[in-house]
């Protein structure tokens, strides 16, 4: 298995507002990696940054070897890194079959949009059932599944979910790792931001820590679930 | 005399609701009144003229206007507006800057073919034939015919493609249509090429019913279908369909029942009715979203 994404030195600036200062992470093909940290840490911005939607003020990003660094957003989603970001961002005016095609816009394989369908209507039966209605009128949870959906649609080779189960019921939050873990399973790579760091970090072959733009601890899943530091300072001291 | 200005009213609403479509686009992807638009409607006519009067066949010229307006639209955008959204420019500016485009034409448009109203070559029949107590021209019947195919052409192409689906993503939510891979300034572009276009059939159309484009057509016409745009909901499709010729149809009432002289400030009255009372328009969409 050889390393699917590697970022060096990465920075980003929000004009004077420097969310990043520098960090270095990668994620090997086939596993799921979590990046924890507190509200305001740059995780969401990291996420952005691979997908070309905020800039990259210094350092590298390469995917399989090659240096996408300042691509286009459309460039990368079509080289398959395909981000599921925070809040949903679903087309509230579109059905939720409009959504899920949307996420295959870059496929032109029919018979590929047609497996993808399929198989993300086995992981979320429900948006089976709710194909035809407006996406903007399904409950929030309904809505975070479509978001997952359609980042799938797109056949990803790296999947990054921003806070997945943001907002969620603990028992619906429970579902959604599980069936991260499904698509997991189903051969998807997974880099994961999460609030709930216990969760994330027990389904993850690899942890980082980001704490106000820098990275300061790494390890394994299990490593940093046992780590005293991280569990008192994202555990809650469990 | 209702069934006159009716077919009267229907004929000239064609080319607002056509006008109406291009404003509604652009509001529809950039949330920017295109204050350019009217000009590029204005343009189509000119050429078109100019073109038929300097003997072209009546192909070529529809060919030569469509195609000078939709490069207009195209580096409109290219030139001005994309360099603008890679500075993150604000909405003010956006529209400081449309409304230089605009002036910018209008003032090219009266150099280059002066400031006299140009005649517009009689190239359609115009045999009436009588409906009830009213008549009707082919050119009036052709107008309100291709105006519906048009529309119908472009609503398929919003609705049922994959850059009308990419027109749509970025209305509701640029960010997400950029992690589905729409290349947003290309999809952008197009819809200005597109909304040009249409402004282009609509000078023409113009032109033919009145006989001749002026400088005056550019902003009595802007105006009126912004207003279509925002009596039907601006930002919606088919609502500037309806609402432009729902402008249409009220003007032409008001000329035959009233009074011709004032029937340009109906287009101002509807526009402040709207304004007032339903701002979203006739088919306006409240944003449905969830937290
Ligand atoms: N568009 C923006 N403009 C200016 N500052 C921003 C912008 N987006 C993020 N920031 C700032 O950058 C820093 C990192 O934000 P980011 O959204 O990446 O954090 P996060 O780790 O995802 O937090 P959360 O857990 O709350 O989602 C914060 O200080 C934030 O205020
Ligand atoms: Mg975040």
């Amino acid at each position: 298995m050889g390393e699917l994404l590697r970022i060096e030195g990465l920075k980003v600036n929000y004009g004077n507002i420097k969310a990043l200062h520098g960090i270095d992470l990668v994620v090997e093909e086939g596993q799921i990696v979590t990046l924890i940290g507190s509200n305001g840490a740059g995780k969401s911005t990291t996420m952005n940054a691979i997908s070309g939607i905020v800039k990259t003020a210094e350092g590298k990003i390469l995917f399989r070897g090659q240096d996408i660094t300042g691509k286009s957003s459309d460039f990368i989603v079509k080289n398959g890194i395909i981000l599921a970001p925070e809040g949903r961002q679903i087309f509230p005016r579109m059905t939720v079959h409009e959504n899920l095609m949307m996420g295959a816009l870059t496929i032109k394989d029919r018979a590929q949009v047609a497996k993808s369908l399929e198989e993300v209507f086995e992981l979320f039966p429900i948006l089976k059932e709710r194909d035809k209605q407006i996406a903007g009128t399904l409950s929030g949870c309904e809505q975070q599944m479509l978001a997952v959906g359609r980042a799938l649609m797109g056949s990803p080779k790296l999947l990054m979910l921003d806070e997945p189960s943001l907002g969620l019921a603990p028992l619906i939050i429970k579902e959604i790792f599980s069936l991260i873990e499904r698509i997991h399973k189903m051969g998807t790579t997974i880099l994961l931001v999460e609030q709930n760091a216990k969760m994330a970090l027990s389904i993850s072959d690899y942890g980082y820590v980001l704490e106000t733009g820098d990275i300061t601890m790494q390890g394994k899943g299990s490593d940093l679930l046992n780590d005293p530091k991280v569990r008192a300072a994202y555990l809650g001291g469990m | 005399m209702f069934l006159q200005q009716l077919i009267n009213g229907l004929t000239i609403g064609s080319s607002y609701a056509l006008v109406a479509v291009g404003y509604s686009m652009v509001f529809g992807v950039l949330e920017l009144t295109n204050f350019a638009h009217s000009s590029v409607f204005m343009l189509g006519g000119y050429v078109a003229a100019v073109a038929l009067r300097g003997g072209l066949p009546l192909w070529l010229a529809v060919l030569l206007s469509i195609g000078t307006c939709a490069l207009f639209g195209m580096l409109t955008d290219r030139c001005a507006l994309m360099p603008m959204r890679k500075r993150g420019a604000s909405r003010v500016s956006y529209l400081i800057a449309t409304i230089g485009i605009s002036t910018f034409l209008q003032n090219l448009i009266m150099l280059v073919f002066g400031s006299e109203a140009i005649p517009f070559k009689e190239v359609f029949p115009r045999t009436k034939f009588s409906i009830g107590n009213a008549t009707m021209s082919y050119l009036q019947v052709f107008t309100i015919l291709l105006t519906l195919v048009l529309m119908a052409a472009t609503s398929l192409l919003v609705y049922k493609t994959k850059i009308g689906a990419s027109m749509r993503a970025i209305a509701q939510n640029q960010t997400a249509a950029k992690l589905m891979g729409v290349n947003t300034d290309l999809v952008i572009t197009f819809t200005f090429l597109l909304g040009s276009a249409l402004a282009a059939v609509a000078g023409i159309m113009f032109g033919m019913y009145y006989y001749s484009v002026d400088l005056q057509m550019g902003f009595t016409v802007g105006m009126k279908t912004f207003a279509s745009a925002v009596l039907g909901g601006i930002g919606s499709l088919p609502g500037a369909v309806v609402g432009g010729f729902t402008i249409g149809v009220l003007e032409s009432m008001f000329a035959g029942y009233v009074s011709s002289g004032f029937k340009d400030a109906v287009g101002f009255i509807v526009l402040i009715v709207v304004l007032l009372i339903r701002p979203a328009g006739l088919f306006g969409q409240k944003k449905i979203s969830k937290v």
